[in-house]
């Protein structure tokens, strides 16, 4: 039987005010999830969030990453809106 | 207080002279510093003020990497990159950074070199106010850090391995 794991989604500028302004949302996946699947979880809880899925570039434990990169246990993912530093 | 760490993302005021003493190197005869500021307009549009934010462990993960991938670019002995996070007027410094090298056409282009990355790499936005409401800026799609691909080009610390 396949057992869930938990991550947590961190949110940041658009992304996070989209998203009731939270900053973090702790999410259970299971085994074998990837981002695509925590990014539908967080559609369902926040439509609008959706709009900017072309534009987000994933992160895990604090770097770029993919799309479908197996998750695992306590995993860190962040959606990275466009970037304005400097 | 200052910070005296390297890469650093900053609710302080930040500046580059401050990150002058944490890059000086008597083998260095250069230091290129940057300050990047608030600007009092955008186009037509009157800024009032921007607002910050930044994935800061991730931001400054790859302040250094920049710092790494500059080195495989230029012959440089040192890099320093602040960048200030929340409500900033207009003038206020919003990134700093200071490269020292031994000579100055390296400690130019790693600086160059430094913030072009930071605007496309790091994970920071601003939100800009003007006399019409806000918005978040919308620059490029964040990309990794690239490093030189150019094998042989002056300022390549490492060969590669055979």
């Amino acid at each position: 039987m396949a057992s869930d794991i938990a991550v947590e989604i961190v949110l940041f500028a658009r992304v996070r005010e989209l998203c009731g302004n939270k900053g973090h949302i702790s999410v259970q996946v299971a085994d074998g999830g990837t981002p695509i699947e925590c990014f539908e979880m967080l559609c369902e809880r926040f439509p609008g969030v959706r709009k900017l899925r072309s534009t987000l570039v994933v992160a895990i434990n604090e770097e770029y990453s993919d799309w479908d990169h197996v998750l695992c246990e306590g995993d860190v993912i962040s959606f990275i809106p466009p970037v304005s530093g400097g | 207080m200052m910070s005296t760490r390297l890469f650093a993302i900053m609710e302080e005021p930040i500046s580059a002279t401050a990150l002058v003493p944490l890059v000086a190197d008597r083998a260095s005869g250069a230091i290129c510093t940057f300050e990047g500021t608030v600007r009092d307009h955008t186009g037509d549009q009157v800024t009032t003020c921007l607002e910050y934010e930044a994935f800061a462990e991730m931001a400054e993960a790859i302040f250094a990497q920049i710092a790494v991938a500059a080195g495989e670019r230029s012959v440089i002995a040192g890099m320093a990159i602040h960048h200030r996070v929340g409500r900033l007027e207009v003038g206020e410094v919003s990134v700093a950074i200071a490269v020292a090298a031994e000579h100055r056409d390296a400690a130019f282009e790693a600086c160059r070199f430094a913030i072009d990355q930071l605007k496309t790499s790091a994970p920071i936005w601003k939100k800009e106010f003007s006399t019409d409401g806000s918005h978040w800026v919308e620059g490029p799609t964040a990309d990794r850090v690239r490093a030189s691909t150019k094998v042989g080009r002056p300022g390549v610390l490492k060969e590669p391995v055979p």
